[in-house]
């Protein structure tokens, strides 16, 4: 795997873990309201 | 190329959930600050989504990719202007004006500062650089649409369009806030998934690297420096501190919360911005030869499973929805605030001044759309928008906010207006209509060069003078 590879995927995985993390935030910030 | 009958179908659920959220909202519009900043009630990852979903439209999407594909990597090097600005303003900018209480908009921070004379200005170049922003996107959001459906033009921004405006005017910032945070997460999944789909038919990375010209891959290409610097000052200016961006900072619980939701956002943005890169360079080997603009529409249709077609069409018109309804929200309320109130009926109450903004939501909605569609080369005019922004009001506000704590007024009120006007004249003048940028200095350098000086002379001779009349300055209200 070369750095670009690295680069791109980790690219992905720091937006699809920020999409979880609002979810869940969502749910918990839904449940206080 | 119109889609399958179960991707349009996944694309009219998002817009059915989309105005449910909008309806479920309008219930919890009680008052003026419901509507205006969603009662200042919005945690870090919800601020974070929002500005993520607000950021992120026609441009950052379809025009991005359109960027990448012509020009190959250098384009992520100029958005790199846009995330240090972020960051910045995220650290310094953003929390100092969550820390001045009871405000709406910028216009509210230029009056306590620079009385009268900058909120009308203020109010007035806000509201002309929104309301172009907001026509821009409206045609956009239609003819991704056009594409989609195989509707003609104008069905389809109207449709696009009278969906925004319905459930902005039902619940305001909160409704946009609620869609926001829905459409950032069917975005962001949505076109990193097509990204990596992508480029998993080009050959991934080796694939990239093997069939994509030098310049492609180059971090300046063959933009030379003065086309790179112009580029990166529009992206580091363009938007800066834009008052759709403001009124997020003023919705959040505190200026700490304010701090961490726009820094993280900023960050976040370098890495999104890299997925829709490679979404444009995968597409210079798969589709050479046609329009940039066309480039990730027919990436979707032509290379993605259906199903997935239907989840990343509607994450790009989601995408653009989401900027055009708080771009529409934050019209309504700076014309409600800075004008109607400040100006027209400085007596108006909480109820006068949300039915005010609902109004005007309606207006502007369906102006902006008759405009927008009367208008055919306005996707031309974004540039000049741009204008009205950072050359005006950036310089003064950014040097009252950064001198000393927020509501420390350590600059003369004399100072702010005839920057403002020196900034945007020069601007305008020394643009591309009519002195063409002369000295390959870009217009927007030069009016925040003008504004500077125009500030510091003015400063200078007035610091001791006690402002009265129009320069007065304002106090802010304190929370009903």
């Amino acid at each position: 795997m070369t750095r670009w590879d690295i680069l791109i995927y980790f690219s992905a995985a720091i937006v699809y873990f920020a999409v979880f993390v609002t979810v869940v935030g969502w749910i918990r910030y839904g449940k206080k309201k | 190329m119109p889609v399958s009958i179960f991707d349009l179908a996944i694309i009219i659920v998002f817009f059915l959930i989309i105005l449910g959220i909008g309806y479920y909202s309008m219930k919890k519009v009680k008052s003026f600050t419901d509507y205006a900043v969603a009662g200042r009630s919005i945690p870090v990852v919800l601020l974070f989504a929002t500005m993520a979903a607000t950021a992120t439209g026609g441009g950052a999407t379809i025009g991005r990719v359109a960027y990448a594909y012509y020009s190959g990597v250098v384009i992520f090097m100029a958005t790199i202007g846009f995330v240090t600005n972020q960051i910045f303003t995220g650290l310094f900018i953003a929390p100092r004006m969550r820390a001045m209480g009871n405000v709406y908009t910028v216009g509210d921070m230029m009056g306590y500062y620079y009385g009268r004379a900058g909120q009308f200005l203020t109010g007035v170049f806000s509201f002309i650089y929104s309301i172009s922003v907001y026509g821009v996107q409206v045609l956009a959001m239609g003819l991704i649409l056009q594409i989609v459906t195989g509707l003609p033009l104008i069905p389809s921004t109207v449709i696009a369009s009278v969906v925004v405006v319905a459930y902005t005017w039902a619940g305001g910032m909160q409704a946009v806030i609620y869609t926001d945070i829905f459409q950032f997460i069917i975005l962001a999944f949505g076109l990193t998934t097509a990204a990596l789909f992508i480029l998993n038919e080009v050959g991934g990375v080796s694939g990239l690297k093997a069939n994509l010209s030098l310049n492609h891959l180059s971090i300046f290409s063959d933009w030379g420096l003065r086309k790179f610097t112009a580029f990166s000052l529009i992206f580091f200016f363009g938007e800066a501190i834009a008052p759709f961006y403001v009124q997020r900072y003023l919705s959040s619980k505190s200026p700490s919360v304010s701090r961490w939701g726009v820094t993280i956002f900023g960050v976040y943005y370098g890495f999104f911005t890299i997925i829709i890169v490679v979404i444009g360079l995968s597409g210079a080997i798969l589709l050479p030869n046609i329009a940039p603009d066309l480039v990730m529409s027919s990436l979707v249709c032509r290379f993605l499973p259906i199903g997935l077609v239907g989840l990343v069409f509607g994450s790009i018109i989601v995408a653009i929805m989401s900027t055009t309804d708080s771009i529409l929200n934050t019209s309504a309320v700076i014309f409600t605030r800075d004008i109607y109130k400040k100006f027209i009926n400085p007596a108006a109450s909480d109820p006068s001044m949300l039915k005010w903004s609902k109004a005007m939501t309606i207006i502007i909605g369906i102006g902006g759309i008759i405009v927008a569609l009367s208008l055919p080369r306005i996707l031309d005019l974004l540039i000049y928008t741009y204008y009205f922004w950072a050359p005006s009001i950036l310089p003064p506000l950014c040097i009252s906010l950064l001198w000393g704590k927020s509501l420390k007024r350590k600059v003369s009120s004399y100072a702010g207006p005839p920057a403002i006007i020196a900034g945007i004249t020069t601007t305008f003048i020394w643009g591309p209509k009519v002195l063409g940028e002369p000295f390959m200095l870009p217009a927007l350098a030069a009016g925040i060069g003008a504004n500077l000086v125009v500030f510091i002379i003015v400063q200078a001779i007035t610091f001791k003078k006690a402002p009265t009349g129009i320069f007065a300055p304002e106090e802010i209200e304190s929370e009903a």
